[in-house]
């Protein structure tokens, strides 16, 4: 080589030394500045990359009834869950799975498929499963590779579905709630109340959920819990004290289903607590708060009772007689008539314009005075005081009497039923389209006219207290987990437009409706207790008309009062008036059968 | 280059070891491998060096003939690796050893012109015919190999730099074409390039116009290359821009070596390598595994050594009398940094994500061979750096 070449070549390899020893100081520098300088902005996005935050779901509020028994409570209960991953023959597992479930393997596919998320996600196969079965699985671990249990909180209701229609029942959020305002902060796989008072009440009852940071690979699978971050443990939802008597409640249920299907309010005349709200058909709210199979939901939804419908709120019917009581207040109010006022005697029927109305009783009534018409539920005698009040006054009490409005009950999805005034029919028929008489059929409790059972008991509670119109409510306390109260207070809506005088002479003839020999409820006198109420049949356009009984007791001092309505049952002083007098029986403590025994869930 | 090879096989042995829960059993292979390496190693040690300075163009046509076996038998998918039985290799690994020897005998027994470039287009079809049968395979890291130890051993030839820059200028053509505006400056650099290197007026000309060709390549090409090719050069330029797909082997390799701070969270103990964050991490990724369990501390060792590595490397090259020998130390060497660099440089996200494992460190049968020959070879040279 010549020498220039050589020199050349000394400068080229200082060249190539001096990038190459370049490089590596700048990848020195940029481990520098990675590993002291800025790792601990790495060191945390290590962090958060291996960890999931998995919710500890809350255990739902306890739910008492007026005397502290625990009716409705969140135990801890096992949940099966199936990890695909962990499962090489799917078919052996589930042929397995499936006499242990009691279900078709296709059913258990089914659920996998409907569950997949990946591989590596647990899908949960069954809810609140025995423990017998959790034993048998774990002892035969090996050929059940995949399975494994979680222990959740699960909703525990009474037996027998008793007071299903007063909770409602949860269930886990759908993707449609999850948009709503409501449930914002929910995330999928919360558990929300879906009707009844676990619904109203869902965001005392829900608690605050906790949080566990597990440790994940990239893949997702879990590794265990993160040590280093301690679990939030979550915060127990409040407890709610409900105004109602279990024992009352569970004897207006079961006469209710003794009778078929129908709805019993009992509401404390005195400041509006329900003490009993029944309906009937019912659900098992336990298997509604499981996992319900496609099949069973649809053989609730589907069945032609629609159990799901709580008539005590949302069943509208005619009220029947037990309107008459206001078709008198609107004529003593109004001065169309005194309590000695006699209209033509009742003869079992009687024309208005080109129509015969009939009495309920063929052979007539002869001629009655205020009182008696309401104690023997003369027909004719009230067609004769609705014409006499005319639509516009008969309208005008049953309106003030707070018809067609909603109580105010703390409980989802309640109805107002229709109380129509002669704006109503001048809005439907046109100003000329309607005859006056159309009020002959309303002053007897038929026609357009329609009420829940809740709304006659709150009403009639408002007759027996003296004229106050309470908002009916369920829930009488809320206690968080630390203790802090919140009472409810009664709240008064307003007062009946009915003077204290009118009052008592309606009272008067409601007592006599059980007492007088003439009256139309004398299965409903309780030993001991004076009883004032009146009797109902709703024309049922599609069936057996509905029985109605009201009431309250003890008539001179009330305490309670009691709407029962029995569908399809005919007459409502031989139905629904026994089903009231157990009610009462029960409330106070008397009676033939004496009352039953107090047995809350354990 | 002993007291290499010890540190070597500490550095490889302890961290190949840590990256082995993800895929038990593989490091007993590669230890595996590593013994056949070393032995290799010292037979290319004892077997006279002038035997391959005959066999030089044998290797290099045995090297030909089996990459494009490789391209005939491969059919419709890709292949990169012979398999014979249990084992396969690639044949680009033992390429780039062939071509290191092809292009040393070549420039060895010839006279260097430096005015004249005819020589230097001799060189690259050496290397431009392996280059492209690996590039169609497709594996572009290792062809781009093949064009690092074209240039380390084309400067090493002595030839002037302004010159050598020129002849990348086409590849820097292709760049900035991307844009008419950068394509524009670069052409006004490259005429006063072309001044001052006093080329004669043919030359000139035609390196003007093989930039003008090679400009317009670029939007031809960028539309032939593959579609995770295309991705990797953009998420190179923007890792944030697809975090949970091709960019994420980038942040997660850096969010691995940051992690690792200082000392290190301890042997075994890293999470993005426990959890399986890191990806791909006994082979391309295998620096951050080491930088998580092992830190600062473990990866400036690492760099360390592979720094002593190419200052012993470069001056045995350096040292060595006979030119056939300086040049296979310099071209081997030439293809240990190149793939150090990048290897490393990808994990911290200094350079794009090549596919290249990091010599020595990576699991890899057919790279750890090379690799281990290249000591061999280097060792070899250093014992003879007298003979001329």
């Amino acid at each position: 080589m010549t020498d220039a070449a050589v020199d050349r070549r000394k400068y080229n390899y200082r060249f190539i030394m001096l990038t190459v020893f370049g490089a590596l100081a700048v990848i020195a520098v940029r481990l520098f500045a990675m590993q002291v300088i800025s790792t601990d902005f790495y060191k945390k996005a290590s962090e958060m990359n291996g960890i999931r935050m998995v919710p500890i779901l809350a255990p739902r509020g306890l739910i008492t009834d007026r005397n502290g028994a625990i009716l409705v409570k969140s135990r801890p209960s096992y949940s099966m869950f199936i990890l695909p991953y962990e499962v090489e023959n799917l078919d052996t597992v589930v042929s397995r799975l499936s006499p242990v479930m009691g279900q078709p393997p296709e059913d258990i596919k089914e659920k996998i498929k409907l569950g997949w998320q990946g591989k590596f996600q647990p899908i949960r196969l069954k809810r609140d499963v025995e423990f017998g079965t959790v034993a048998y699985i774990e002892e035969h671990n090996l050929d059940f590779p995949g399975i494994t249990f979680q222990v959740e909180s699960t909703r525990q209701y009474p037996a027998d579905n008793m007071g299903s229609h007063i909770w409602g029942y949860v269930g886990e959020i759908t993707e449609q709630e999850l948009t709503r305002p409501k449930y914002a902060g929910y995330v999928i796989g919360d558990i929300i109340g879906k009707e009844g008072i676990e619904k109203q009440y869902e965001e005392q009852l829900r608690g605050q959920n906790g949080f566990k940071y597990l440790e994940v690979t990239a893949a997702g699978r879990i590794l265990g819990e993160f040590p280093e971050r301690p679990r939030l443990n979550p915060i127990r939802g409040s407890a709610l004290n409900l105004e109602i008597d279990w024992g009352v409640q569970k004897i207006a249920e079961d006469e209710l289903r003794a009778r078929g299907s129908g709805a019993v309010v009992a509401i404390d005349v005195r400041d509006g607590g329900i003490r009993a709200l029944a309906s009937v058909p019912d659900f098992d709210a336990n298997a509604f708060s499981g996992v319900i199979t496609p099949d069973e939901w649809k053989a609730v939804s589907l069945d032609p009772l629609h159990p799901l419908f709580n008539r005590a709120i949302k069943g509208t019917f005619p009220p029947g007689s037990t309107m008459k009581i206001f078709t008198a207040a609107a004529g003593l109010e109004y001065g169309h008539i005194s309590p000695l006022t006699r209209f033509d005697s009742c003869a079992g029927a009687k024309r208005f314009g080109n129509r015969v109305f009939k009495c309920w009783r063929k052979e007539g009534h002869g001629s009655l005075g205020l009182v008696d018409a309401i104690i023997q539920s003369c027909d004719v005698y009230f067609y004769q005081l609705g014409v006499r009040d005319g639509v516009g006054d008969w309208g005008r009490m049953s309106k003030g009497c707070y018809f067609g409005q909603k109580t105010g009950i703390d409980l989802p999805g309640e109805l107002p039923g229709l109380a129509p005034d002669q704006a109503y029919f001048n809005k439907r028929y046109g100003d000329a389209g309607w005859t006056k008489f159309l009020v002959v059929n309303l002053a007897i409790g038929q026609g357009e006219i329609l009420v829940t059972p809740l709304q006659m008991a709150a009403i009639y509670a408002a007759i027996a207290n003296g004229g106050d119109m309470y908002q009916p409510r369920l829930v009488t306390r809320i206690i968080t987990p630390d203790n802090d109260t919140t009472e409810f207070a009664a709240e008064k809506v307003g007062r009946l437009p009915i003077s204290a005088q009118n009052l008592a002479i309606l009272k008067e003839a409601l007592k006599g409706v059980v007492s007088a020999p003439s009256g139309t409820a004398h299965q409903a006198a309780v030993k001991g207790y004076s009883v004032a109420g009146k009797t109902g049949t709703a024309q049922n356009p599609h069936g057996e008309d509905h029985a109605w009984f009201i009431c309250y007791a003890p008539a001179e001092n009330p305490e309670i009062a009691v709407a029962v309505l029995v569908e399809n049952a005919g007459h409502g002083g031989s139905v629904a008036a026994p089903v009231a007098r157990r009610v009462l029986e029960q409330y106070f403590g008397v009676g033939t059968d004496s009352t039953i025994a107090y047995n809350p869930v354990n | 280059m002993v007291l290499s090879l010890i540190g070597i096989i500490l550095i490889y042995s302890a961290t190949y070891y840590s990256a082995a829960p993800s895929e038990h059993g593989l490091y007993s292979r590669q230890i595996m491998w590593l013994l056949v390496g070393l032995a290799l190693c010292l037979a290319i040690y004892y077997v006279p060096l002038r035997v391959h300075e005959v066999l030089s163009f044998a290797y290099y046509g045995v090297i030909l003939i089996l990459l494009g076996l490789l391209l005939v038998t491969s059919g419709e998918t890709a292949e990169r690796w012979f398999r014979l039985g249990p084992f396969s290799f690639q044949p680009s690994e033992f390429a780039k050893l062939a071509v290191a020897i092809a292009l040393a005998r070549y420039l060895a027994f010839r006279k260097l012109d430096y005015e004249r470039f005819s020589w230097v287009f001799v060189m690259l079809i050496i290397i431009g015919i392996p280059a492209g049968l690996v590039l169609v395979q497709p594996d572009l890291g290792s062809s781009l190999v093949f064009f690092a130890l074209f240039f380390g051993v084309l400067i090493w030839t002595g030839m002037p730099l302004n010159r050598i820059l020129l002849m990348i200028t086409p590849l820097i053509s292709m760049l900035a074409a991307i844009h008419w505006f950068s394509w524009g400056i670069f052409f006004l650099l490259l005429l006063v390039l072309i001044l001052i290197s006093r080329l004669t007026v043919v030359q000139g000309f035609f390196f003007f116009i093989l930039n003008l060709g090679f400009g317009m390549i670029t939007p031809l090409l960028w539309n032939k290359l593959h579609g995770y090719q295309k991705m990797r050069i953009i998420i190179f330029l923007d890792p944030g821009q697809d975090p949970r797909g091709a960019g994420y082997q980038i942040i997660q390799s850096k969010i691995a070596i940051g992690a690792g701070g200082i000392f290190g969270q301890g042997f075994l103990k890293g999470s993005q390598t426990k959890l399986n964050f890191l990806p791909e991490q006994h082979t391309d990724f295998i620096f951050s595994a080491l930088s998580e369990q092992f830190g600062l501390i473990g990866g400036i060792i690492v760099v360390g050594l592979f720094g002593w590595l190419f200052y012993k490397g470069f001056s045995t090259a350096y040292r060595a009398r006979n030119a056939f020998y300086s040049y296979i130390a310099c071209g081997l060497m030439s293809v240990l940094v190149f793939q150090v660099l990048l290897n490393i440089g990808m994990t911290m996200g200094l350079m794009p994500v090549t596919g290249l494992p990091l010599p020595f460190l990576s699991y890899g049968g057919s790279s750890l061979l090379f690799f281990w020959a290249a000591i061999g070879f280097l060792m070899a040279i250093n014992r003879d750096w007298q003979e001329y």
